[in-house]
């Protein structure tokens, strides 16, 4: 184990849901760093590295995931997370706006670990913040 | 398609193979291979048709010949017979005016005393008596010819002993009836002779012989004959009485059934008529007791053509039958064919609109998905920053500006509920329904768990017990928790706020109702109060989105059911509704 702040990596590509979320972090007092990726390819990027690149970035220990991307989409992005032995183990938690669709499903059946539908009360965004926060990086014990 | 395994629609699809091979080889349903198949077995089924239609009507053919013959025969056969009675009563009435007038004993003792103008008188009198008589003499014992009338000067005296008719009358003195001969008196024609003797106590005085032509002979008796064909009377010795001829014809004499006739026998037979060489029908038979033979002639080609025509008819009533009955099966076919297409056109019409319907639904889901994705990260963003400056920036604010930021907020958060609200409406039509026996009282209860708040410790709510139906549970329970909700809300500022909720059955119905005395509303609105965003009330007496009572009445519409509502203002609304049948 590294003795270093445990990262955050934050897929989120609306940069209005990205300060917001941002602000609630740091008002939950997280003071982890976070790593921000704006599409699914800059978050492959971060977590496999550019392509021909030798050695790939140390992995985050939290993976907060949007799913409505550009380029490529959070499901892909979760299904190369937890189709890969490197990242498999990092838990990843969709923060997204929607409840509707398939996504719940499909993201269950890819081996997410949990799935949050963000509030548009910006209060109880915060406290969902806080408690994810407070739960994968405190409580959670990782691999 | 799961139908076409069973029996008719498979006949049908053959049948369709069988009559639309060419015409819907195009359709690309339809391969050659079968189509060739079904092509031979359709000219199979018809060769078949055909030669079993073609045996058909040589049976019927056959039987019809046999059975016209037969009546031909028949026919004939009676004719003959009618005509040998005929013949015998005109010879016999020739015979009888002969014996007659020889019995007179005026002409006896006229001969006697050889008296020539009352002997003459008397066959005078005899040729009158009938219109066939031509001639009448008298001959005496040995055959001379002493008296006659019309008078011929020279045959007077003649002998005539020669005569057949003297041999047959001498011989045992009794009436005979010559063979045909020809006279030698007036014209000398052909004549059959009726010799009769005249006697006085045993001693034969002489012989009474009278004439009728032959020509008269065959004309009386050419009356009765069969068209097409002939009568013949024909001699012992085989003459024909003939009309016309200016000799007597013998070319019956040789005819092996006027031989049989003449030794008495009756009968019918194909034979070749010697009179015109036509293969013949011929009925025979003896003119008892003269020794005669009478023929009934008939061609056969000619009578029988009748039949021919006959069988012709029937060919052609069994054709015009059959095409009838062919074109009528043609149509039925046709018809059933239609109606099969215009189903399985019908078919495809409503598979493609489910197919369209579903590609909607999906368009629809991804368009929700997208309204609830899109649409309330703007509110989010709204309310967040609205919060963060009147949170962060609190001091630097106005009181006016901290009022208006917060009015920002309140509007976010409300316009996010309604957008939830709204996908859940929805949803509810891509829900499908789990339908099953529900009780509702344990669903009741937990409602009133759920909703039932402090702000409402002043509200009296009075419980029924529930009748089962037939519904969706969990959208039973939307139903009954968007109710009471409401009711709960409009009766807050009753002074004494009371909810029932009860049921009545009507017939197999179950009617649920939630009746509560709060503020009401006036029924002239109430078509409104199922439509979504339709509100009855002001926001700030009542908040609201206008949404709950647009999910109840779908959900009561998905089930088949019904709901209403009865109200007056300040008097409280009761809402009723039904899931159709309880069972």
């Amino acid at each position: 184990m590294s003795t270093q702040p445990l990262r955050i990596l934050l897929v989120e590509d609306n940069p209005n849901d990205l300060e917001l979320t941002m602000h609630a972090l740091s008002a939950s007092k997280l003071s982890n760093p976070v790593v921000v990726a704006r599409d699914g390819a800059e978050a492959l990027e971060q977590l496999f590295g550019k392509e021909g690149q030798a050695t790939p970035p140390e992995p985050p220990q939290l993976i907060l995931l949007d799913l409505k991307l550009p380029k490529v989409d959070g499901l892909e992005v979760l299904e190369r997370i937890k189709g890969d032995a490197r990242t498999r183990t990092i838990p990843v938690v969709v923060l997204t706006s929607s409840s509707e669709g398939p996504d719940i499903d499909r993201a269950y059946r890819l081996g997410v670990n949990s799935y949050i539908v963000k509030p548009v009360d910006f209060g109880q965004f915060c406290n969902t913040v806080k408690q994810l926060g407070m739960y994968w990086l405190l409580l959670n014990q990782p691999v | 398609m799961e139908s076409e395994t069973s029996g008719l629609p498979r006949f049908m699809a053959l049948a369709r193979r069988l009559f639309f091979a060419s015409s819907t080889s195009g359709g690309g349903n339809v391969e050659a291979v079968p189509s060739d198949v079904a092509r031979r077995i359709t000219l199979g089924v018809l060769v078949f048709a055909a030669l079993l239609f073609a045996l058909l009507i040589f049976l019927i053919i056959t039987f019809a010949h046999r059975s016209i013959e037969q009546e031909l025969t028949r026919n004939n056969a009676s004719m003959v017979g009618l005509v040998q009675q005929v013949v015998a009563e005109y010879f016999s009435s020739f015979s009888d005016m002969g014996v007659l007038v020889s019995e007179r004993p005026d002409l006896i003792d006229a001969v006697r005393e050889r008296d020539v103008e009352r002997v003459r008188a008397h066959l005078r009198a005899l040729v009158a008596s009938h219109p066939d008589n031509s001639r009448a003499f008298i001959a005496d014992a040995d055959g001379v010819l002493r008296y006659d009338y019309p008078v011929d000067t020279s045959v007077l005296g003649q002998d005539f002993s020669y005569r057949d008719w003297y041999r047959g009358v001498s011989e045992d003195q009794r009436p005979y009836l010559s063979l045909i001969y020809q006279r030698v008196a007036l014209d000398a024609p052909y004549v059959v002779a009726l010799a009769t003797p005249i006697s006085s106590d045993g001693d034969t005085l002489g012989y009474l012989v009278y004439q009728r032509t032959v020509q008269g002979l065959a004309a009386w008796i050419a009356r009765y004959r069969p068209r097409p064909g002939a009568i013949r009377m024909i001699d012992r010795q085989g003459t024909t009485a003939q009309i016309h001829a200016d000799a007597p014809s013998h070319l019956w004499a040789e005819h092996e059934l006027v031989h049989l006739a003449l030794a008495g026998g009756t009968g019918t037979g194909h034979g070749v008529d010697p009179e015109n060489g036509e293969e013949s029908l011929i009925s025979y038979g003896p003119v008892e007791p003269f020794g005669w033979a009478v023929v009934v002639s008939r061609p056969w080609i000619a009578i029988f053509a009748t039949a021919r025509e006959l069988g012709w008819h029937i060919v052609g009533f069994a054709l015009l039958a059959l095409l009838i009955i062919g074109v009528m099966g043609y149509f039925w076919l046709r018809t059933l064919m239609q109606y099969q297409r215009s189903l399985e056109v019908r078919n495809e019409v409503v598979n493609d609109y489910a197919e369209k319907l579903q590609a909607a639904n999906k368009e629809l889901e991804s368009f929700t998905y997208s309204v609830s994705h899109d649409l309330r990260s703007p509110l989010r963003a709204m309310d967040g920053f609205s919060r963060i400056l009147a949170e962060e920036y609190r001091a630097e604010l106005p009181e006016k500006a901290r009022r208006y930021v917060g009015l920002v907020r309140e509007n976010a958060v409300h316009m996010g509920q309604l957008v939830d609200d709204l996908l859940a409406f929805s949803r509810l039509g891509r829900h499908s329904l789990k339908i099953q026996s529900v009780d509702p009282n344990p669903i009741v209860s937990a409602v009133l768990e759920e909703i039932v708040t402090e702000e409402d410790q002043n509200s009296e709510i009075q419980r029924q017990d529930l009748e089962a139906c037939r519904a969706d549970a969990s959208l039973l329970r939307q139903v009954f928790s968007n109710l009471i909700s409401n009711a709960l809300k409009y009766s807050r500022k009753s002074e004494h706020p009371k909810i029932t909720i009860g049921c009545e059955t009507e017939g197999d119905e179950v009617v649920y109702y939630v009746m509560d005395n709060g503020v009401g509303f006036d029924m002239a609105y109430a078509h409104k109060l199922f439509g979504v965003f339709q509100r009855l009330h002001r926001a700030e007496d009542f908040p609201g989105t206008g949404v709950g009572l647009a999910i109840v009445h779908r959900i009561v519409d998905r089930h088949g059911g019904r709901i209403w509502a009865e109200a007056r203002p300040d008097h409280g609304a009761t809402f009723y509704f039904s899931l159709g049948a309880s069972q």
